[in-house]
């Protein structure tokens, strides 16, 4: 299938212009541009899109309404980077079948988790513990984001436990190791995979399993 | 309307992962085995390595219903064979005429410009030029064999066949991989900056440039190959260069694009035009 290509070219400030080190002359700066199709995608989209920056009428509409419009700025689609990583080095010998220590613990829905056994953090920059600007905007649309974002996931980390919201229909988690701390045998790096969706599964209040 | 876009179904909990490349060691990929019949080095795919009986037993139990009932589509994020979208060094090395700067090839960096990580999901890469780019694409494995190494461990948790309504989709993602550019850190910039892209982009089309001028005065003795490369002419090199050509993000294809006849090189898994269009995933910057 070869798609109608889309030209883009004609849609003004896609080009910026970004200053740098001239690598090849030490000490001196150079002006580069950048012009990137993300860039031109979404100015094109919003040239097409809705055009009214605030609408002040919009407290009058109905609730109903109102909850529709909330809702819709929130059905879009999230990648969500996290790095997982071991909280506790297995000995050698580690035998998954006897473990007495991991999968005893229950949840706040009744669910059983897996344990104390990994670490999680954002990649770079991210921050989906606050997912939306709705959780900011009044009590209304607060509400209908905790709604959309029915999963809280615990981010257990060395100083403390965040929350990530999450909606399973629209968000792709992206699951990456961090390679930086000690070698994990391969079979304590198969338990922090399984134990992570686990927990995910674990944390989803529709989740029947 | 541009580009229809996927729906992404889910029933609950973990619907939708994506997972990286040399990250998971249950993805082994093809090794090599000697064919006894032909005498020739053939890839062959190994036997799952993550089973049931190296997980409690909770966890197993778990992982299948997972695995089953749940995941609606694995992403696995696969890097092209070089780290810069002019592949000059493997590409003289197989033929001069495949000298090309590959203008659509998706790259991947560090995000952070959009905080909640949103993006849009093209079933078809809308850019103009892809098909240039399609013409010849390279890894360093066969990414058709994660799929087949996924299947495995499906098998290991006793997963055979899905009923209809329990549709799994296997998606290979390449882009160049920028996210671990090492000099970056070096030079002090902020992870994810307009800066640090920049600069990337900057050091892209100069590694070409250099790359070209080297192969000409060394290798063609002053005769070729011209700046726009041995693909494309240099009408359609310069609109490339006009255009926003370069996207942020992963192309997105099915494993069956790459079951055609594969070339194997000593390192590197060749694919000449391929058939399928890829998707693109184009991220919010």
């Amino acid at each position: 299938m070869t798609p109608r290509p889309l030209f883009l070219d004609s849609i003004d400030g896609v080009e910026q212009h970004v200053t740098i080190p001239d690598w090849n002359q030490p000490g001196k700066m150079r002006t580069v541009p950048i012009k990137l199709f993300n860039n031109a995608y979404l100015k094109y989209e919003s040239v097409n899109g809705l055009p009214f920056a605030s609408w002040p009428q919009f407290s009058s509409l109905p609730t109903e309404l109102r909850i529709k419009i909330w809702r819709s700025t929130l059905e879009r689609y999230r990648m969500i980077d996290l790095v997982i990583y071991p909280a506790i080095q297995e000995p050698e010998d580690f035998d998954a079948a006897s473990d007495t220590r991991s999968y005893t613990k229950r949840n706040e829905l009744g669910r059983i988790i897996s344990g104390d056994g990994y670490w999680l953090r954002l990649g770079y920059g991210q921050h989906p513990t606050v997912p939306s600007p709705l959780f900011a905007v009044n009590h209304e649309a607060r509400e209908v984001a905790l709604s959309f974002y029915r999963v809280r996931l615990p981010l257990p980390h060395p100083d403390g436990v965040d929350i990530l919201y999450l909606n399973p229909d629209y968000d792709i988690i992206y699951l990456q190791q961090d390679w930086s701390g000690p070698p994990l045998s391969k079979t304590q790096h198969y338990r922090l995979f399984v134990a992570f969706l686990h927990d995910v599964k674990a944390y989803d209040p529709l989740d029947q399993g | 309307m541009i580009g229809l876009q996927f729906k992404l179904i889910s029933i609950n909990s973990i619907a939708h992962l994506a997972l990286k490349e040399h990250h998971w060691h249950f993805f082994p990929g093809y090794h090599f085995e000697k064919d006894p019949a032909t005498d020739q080095e053939v890839p062959v795919s190994c036997p799952a390595s993550l089973t049931p009986d190296k997980l409690h037993p909770i966890a197993a139990a778990s992982f299948r219903d997972i695995l089953l009932n749940h995941l609606r589509s694995l992403f696995f994020v696969v890097r092209f064979y070089y780290h810069f979208r002019g592949w000059t060094e493997l590409m003289t090395r197989l033929s001069p005429t495949s000298l090309h700067f590959a203008h659509t090839y998706p790259v991947r960096v560090v995000r952070s410009g959009s905080p909640t990580g949103g993006f849009r999901w093209f079933e078809a890469d809308p850019r103009p030029g892809v098909e240039h780019d399609l013409t010849q694409v390279f890894f360093h494995h066969n990414p058709a064999g994660y799929a087949v190494d996924w299947k495995n461990i499906e098998r290991a948790f006793g997963i055979e066949e899905r009923a209809k309504r329990q549709s799994f989709d296997f998606y290979i993602c390449p882009s160049v991989d920028w996210t671990d550019a090492s000099s970056l850190r070096i030079r002090n910039f902020t992870p994810g900056s307009r800066e640090e892209l920049a600069y990337l982009l900057a050091e892209d089309k100069d590694h070409w440039k250099g790359a070209m001028s080297f192969w000409r005065e060394t290798m063609f003795k002053g005769v070729g190959p011209p700046d726009h490369g041995c693909i494309i002419d240099e009408e359609t090199f310069a609109r490339m260069e006009r255009l926003p050509s370069t996207a942020v993000g992963w192309w997105v294809f099915r494993p069956d694009a790459f079951t055609q006849p594969v070339t194997w090189h000593s390192v590197a898994a060749i694919y000449r035009n391929l058939s399928a269009w890829p998707g693109l995933i184009m991220f919010e910057l």
